[in-house]
């Protein structure tokens, strides 16, 4: 076949895709089904803000309107149990590749490289990603935008690899208000080993954003490996952290408590993690959904408010958390005036860039070696 | 007396969990510390850390009478805190040279023109005062004893471990382990003495945290027993990455009002190593980030708290 036909048949395909994923035909389905709406914003009360975690097993979607009505079905379980908002695994729209000609099977191989092997030509994650990525984001936004504008929640999307204008792919969290607009985007700050291996940049910022319920910061799943993310959303004044997770490796509890849970309490707020379990392309995905915060402030002294108990199962955990506590917390620890000023400014940012600068100099110094494995 | 023996090549640690006490002379203090210092040493270790606030044990006694935890405490430590850290500086200059071993010895409260200082200390083992480190973050709480901060993090070699020391307050506060870390250290030293009850978790968001953030060594001496009518309560700690461990501890010693006791380790740096390799969490750095945000945004968020304290005062 001449160039030309590839570029017409890649145009076509791409063509198809898109009218496949037609936002308004997807905002009238989720309409449709969604009944009436929710009623958790009417009443605002900053010493009881509902937040909800949804945890999703991975399942491909072989059409928008079938992942619309799987994200619904999940999100009103969480309003039902007053969430006002509700919050989506990171990669919630990885299932979204299944609209893809052959996706469902492309989503179903048993691993990252017999899937490739299947769409044939020597394509990479990042081919597939770069491909799938417009008509990919046009129905993630149209799904949840419907979800959140339909049942008068905020809900936070999760997150999404998608392309930006530079070509480049980033691992992109989105934030959708009750009216069904987006109120923010952040991209990743902190990739995954395997990310990284794959192709995906880094986010230059984590954003921090005023909603009805409180000031809620964006990071995604690895940037709560990093404490510097969550002091980064705490100086930007966030309460509530919203952290999308899929974590590619068996449950481990030790391993699982150095994420989310130790940063909430380094830079005292809340934090929402929803994580996406499930089977992919030879991977495992676990992780538990909770609702987690400042030990001082939590009903059993943990730091924890709910969690799911499998960390393989599909649900919803809803919790109330109290943001007059929490700025009475933070002012009674005095943190702020204990932040030693003097003392960053003679390290900070130089001890990474001198470091950054020696892996650098190793690194040219040394033929490749193989990257780390999945886990965060 | 020096006891002559070689001193071990190898990497073992000793934290030595203490019981606080308001003992009637200082030579009853020097042989409550000496006995500890006998213990801790049975398995011949490289280097050995005590918990902090050693140097209050001869507060009482250099002052002349009792002090409680709050404004007597200060005013105690402002007039004799020289004294005292000059008492347990002798006490472990000695320890570290009859054993044959690095001491960190405790910490003490020092007056300065500013205030009081938090300070540990690193002695070798010919009895040399090899560095001091302040405790560089002062929350509200140590504020309150007229507490004030150093301003530098430093690190020292101990033959084969590089090791830095997070000092009170500083174990929760991850500025201090990642300025550690990235200066090579291999091991944080903590001395801790938190008062009663103890909390498993408050011990897992300080150094157990700092520990998996910065894939290095920690060796948490903690301090129990009774001092200026607080009980402390802690469970001394060596810890090391859950890759290496499966759930962070490597050796500890149970927490309780009075408990005390010692436990060793050998610190094994090729696992650690290894552990650095595969899961390479500073490859991953966002130094372009971090260059654009710190320590501005630092500087602009109190500059907030304390705009907002005017307005509340007016």
């Amino acid at each position: 076949m001449t160039g030309g036909a590839v570029g017409f048949r890649e145009r076509l395909q791409r063509a198809l895709l898109a009218w496949k994923v037609r936002p308004r035909r997807i905002a009238r389905h989720v309409a449709a089904r969604a009944g009436r709406p929710g009623e958790t914003l009417r009443r605002l009360d900053p010493a009881a803000v509902r937040l909800g975690a949804v945890q999703m097993r991975f399942e491909p979607a072989p059409s928008p309107e079938d992942y619309a009505a799987r994200v619904l079905d999940l999100a009103r379980r969480a309003v039902e149990d007053g969430a006002q908002l509700v919050a989506f695994p990171e990669d919630a729209a990885l299932p979204l590749l299944g609209l893809l000609p052959g996706g469902v099977d492309l989503l179903a191989a048993p691993d990252v490289d017999t899937a490739l092997a299947s769409v044939g030509g020597g394509a990479t994650v990042l081919d597939v990603l770069l491909f799938a990525g417009p008509a990919v984001e046009r129905a993630y936004r149209a799904v949840f935008s419907a979800v959140a504008r339909s049942l008068r929640v905020y809900v936070h999307a999760g997150s999404a690899m998608l392309p930006g204008r530079d070509d480049q792919v980033y691992n992109v969290a989105h934030l959708f208000g009750p009216d069904g607009r987006l109120l923010a985007r952040s991209r990743k700050a902190h990739l995954l080993p395997l990310e990284a291996a794959w192709g995906l940049v880094p986010g230059e910022d984590l954003a921090v954003v005023d909603t009805l319920v409180g000031r809620v910061g964006l990071p995604v799943c690895m940037d709560a490996t990093y404490w510097e993310s969550f002091r980064i959303l705490y100086l930007r004044g966030a309460e509530i952290a919203v952290l999308p997770v899929a974590n590619p490796e068996p449950y481990d509890e030790w391993l699982a408590l150095r994420g989310l849970w130790p940063r909430v309490q380094e830079s005292p707020m809340y934090g929402l993690q929803s994580c996406l379990v499930g089977r992919v392309l030879g991977m495992t995905l676990t992780g538990k959904s909770g609702i987690y915060g400042p030990l001082e402030l939590s009903p059993a002294g943990d730091g924890i408010w709910a969690r799911m108990d499998d960390p393989e199962a599909e649900g919803v955990v809803v919790a109330a958390v109290d943001l007059r506590a929490l700025a009475e917390h933070r002012r009674r620890l005095g943190l702020d005036r204990s932040f030693n000023l003097e003392l960053y400014r003679r390290y900070l940012p130089g001890v990474y860039q001198r470091v950054a600068r020696r892996m650098r100099e190793r690194a040219e110094r040394r033929p490749r070696r193989p990257r780390g494995d999945g886990r965060r | 007396m020096r006891l002559h023996r070689p001193r071990p090549a190898g990497r073992k640690v000793t934290a030595v969990q203490l019981a606080f006490d308001t003992l009637p002379t200082l030579e009853t203090i020097r042989e409550r510390l000496l006995l500890a210092m006998v213990e801790a040493c049975r398995e011949r270790p490289l280097l050995v850390v005590f918990p902090a606030l050693t140097g209050l044990l001869a507060l009482h006694l250099l002052a002349g009478r009792e002090w409680r935890w709050g404004p007597s405490l200060t005013e105690a430590a402002l007039r004799f805190g020289e004294a005292a850290e000059e008492t347990l500086l002798d006490w472990a200059r000695q320890l570290a040279r009859q054993h044959d071993t690095y001491l960190m010895p405790g910490t003490c409260l020092v007056p300065t023109d500013e205030g009081l200082v938090h300070a540990a200390y690193l002695v070798g083992p010919d009895g040399q005062v090899l560095g001091r480190q302040l405790q560089t973050h002062v929350p509200a709480a140590d504020a309150a004893l007229g507490l004030v901060p150093g301003h530098e993090i430093h690190v020292w070699d101990v033959e084969v471990l590089r090791v830095g020391i997070a000092v009170g307050s500083d174990a929760w506060y991850p500025e201090v382990g990642r300025i550690i870390a990235l200066q090579g250290a291999t091991v944080m030293l903590c001395p801790t003495a938190v008062p009663a009850p103890y909390s498993r978790w408050r011990q897992l968001a300080g150094i157990w945290q700092q520990v998996q953030a910065n894939q290095f060594f920690a060796v948490e001496a903690a301090l129990s027993g009774a001092g200026g009518g607080v009980e402390f309560e802690g469970r001394t700690l060596i810890a090391g990455p859950v890759e290496m461990t499966g759930d962070g501890t490597i050796a500890a010693v149970p927490p309780g009002r009075r408990s005390q006791g010692w436990v060793t380790a050998e610190l094994d740096l090729a696992r650690l190593f290894r552990v650095r390799r595969e899961y390479p969490i500073a490859r991953f750095f966002n130094v372009e980030l971090y260059g654009r945000v710190f320590p501005h945004l630092y500087e602009a968020r109190q500059a907030e708290t304390d705009r907002a304290r005017e307005v509340q005062h007016r």
